[in-house]
């Protein structure tokens, strides 16, 4: 079985932000007002934008390390746009605010794979905590040591196995389908799937499913997002559907878990 | 099921589903005035009526709006009508109060978004707050020009209205940024202070 680290294990290790720049892009004066005020607070650097424009001057001018978007920007789904572009021009982390939490908006941007999900009304610790999870995130991706240390995790599949297990952890909180992990090995469907169960000790869907289960899990432990929030990070587009997978997994609902297991 | 049917269930849909974003978007608003009150350090003669005071606001916009007609109306900016809204709230801040009184005579058709309404409602439990720690009295009065809606504000008891920027300038900012939302501006004119913002 993969013994690739739990990144959740690591959240309330301390993070220092150290002035990292946070871009705000909100067009209502006084959430971005507030939302500066919190990040001060909690010592970020803080810019503010009001439009597609200025937030992709403002990726040259101010070069920021993390991005707050509010989705319905300008009333016309500017956010949107801007996490598309951001998603195929930039590697920069962003995070999507909206009061939307209907099926449809939820399926379009998780399109633009956004690091997080934050809902309107929101909380000062909701707003820390997902930055810094993916400000962490995105700190272990770049660092090399632990990049050593999955491959050495890794080093027991062969070369087709690892790049789809790769694929897994990257994609997590993505719909993943077994076509693609197909695709990334470079296998025929019945040679992978016969060989993942092999090396692996399960079939692909119920890896995905353990691995998501597992980061469910901690998130439900170690933060305070919402259940919906963590249905929606790990790429489910309802509550219901998440729920149900909670229960198979842990036999217990995802509040009835965060109440027995909450520190 | 018939196509009018359909239709007409995709059209409730819709509304419910703005109407659920929009209403999120309010509280968020709401949790916002709170905070920036920190932040800013605005003290309030009397902090648990202004609370209060912005979710009676925000229930009258909502019992108008459930009422409106929305066909008439766009889902994505639904409008409110001022002089409903205003005899409402004003009504309802004339019941803790005998010292504030309005005309709203210029504008009986005028239709107010949503959200500026509630915003104006904000601007006026600041100055009704302020209001209050003078022990003075105030005078609204709203007028509409071209596509802007003016209100003048007079405090019975201050000569020069000149110098109220100055007499709170320091609680100002929330103020400022409901203004700037606005899209707005305050004048300082000696027998009252004016302010006036774009609508539809």
């Amino acid at each position: 079985m993969n013994t690739k680290r739990n990144l959740l294990d690591f959240h309330f290790q301390s993070y220092d932000p150290m002035k990292t720049k946070v871009l705000v892009v909100e067009d209502d004066k006084l959430i971005s007002f507030e939302i500066k005020s919190i990040l001060e607070k909690n010592n970020f650097d803080v810019n503010i934008c009001d439009s597609y424009a200025c937030c992709i001057k403002n990726l040259d001018t101010f070069q920021p390390e993390l991005i707050l978007l509010d989705i319905d920007l300008n009333k016309k789904f500017e956010g949107i746009q801007i996490g598309s572009y951001l998603n195929s021009k930039s590697d920069l982390p962003f995070i999507y605010i909206t009061g939307y939490t209907d099926v449809e908006t939820l399926k379009r941007i998780q399109t633009t794979k956004p690091v997080g999900y934050l809902s309107k009304p929101f909380r000062e610790i909701d707003i820390i905590n997902n930055i810094e999870l993916a400000l962490y995130n995105k700190k272990a991706g770049l660092d090399d040591v632990e990049s050593q240390e999955v491959d050495e995790a890794y080093s027991q599949y062969s070369k087709p196995i690892k790049r789809a297990l790769e694929y897994i952890d990257t994609n997590i909180n993505q719909e993943i389908k077994t076509d693609e992990l197909i695709r990334v090995s470079g296998w025929s469907k019945f040679h992978f799937i016969r060989e993942f169960a092999k090396e692996v000790g399960v079939t692909p869907y119920q890896y995905i499913f353990e691995q998501k289960m597992k980061l469910a899990s901690s998130k439900l432990k170690n933060t305070y997002q919402s259940v919906r929030e963590i249905a929606f990070d790990l790429g489910y587009t309802s509550n219901s559907s998440f729920t149900n997978a909670f229960v198979k997994h842990s036999g217990l609902s995802p509040s009835n878990f965060r109440k027995k297991y909450c520190r | 099921m018939s196509n009018d049917v359909r239709e007409n269930q995709e059209q409730v849909k819709e509304v419910l589903d703005q109407t659920l974003h929009r209403f999120k978007n309010n509280l968020q608003t709401q949790l916002s005035l709170m905070n920036i009150e920190s932040a800013t350090h605005r003290k309030y003669f009397d902090d648990r009526k202004v609370v209060m005071d912005r979710i009676f606001a925000l229930t009258h916009i909502y019992d108008l709006y459930y009422k409106s007609d929305k066909h008439e109306f766009s889902v994505e900016k639904p409008l409110v009508s001022l002089q409903s809204f205003m005899l409402l709230f004003i009504q309802y801040l004339k019941g803790s109060t005998t010292k504030i009184d309005y005309e709203l005579s210029e504008v009986a058709s005028v239709d107010v978004k949503l959200d500026d309404l509630l915003l104006l409602s904000y601007i006026l439990i600041e100055f009704e707050d302020f209001r209050k720690s003078l022990e003075d009295s105030i005078f609204i009065q709203f007028s509409k020009k071209e596509k802007r809606l003016s209100l003048t504000l007079n405090y019975f008891n201050i000569n020069d209205h000149e110098k109220f920027y100055d007499l709170f300038h320091d609680q100002y900012k929330l103020l400022d940024l409901m203004v700037m939302q606005l899209k707005g501006k305050f004048e300082y004119k000696k027998k009252f202070i004016r302010l006036s913002f774009p609508i539809l």
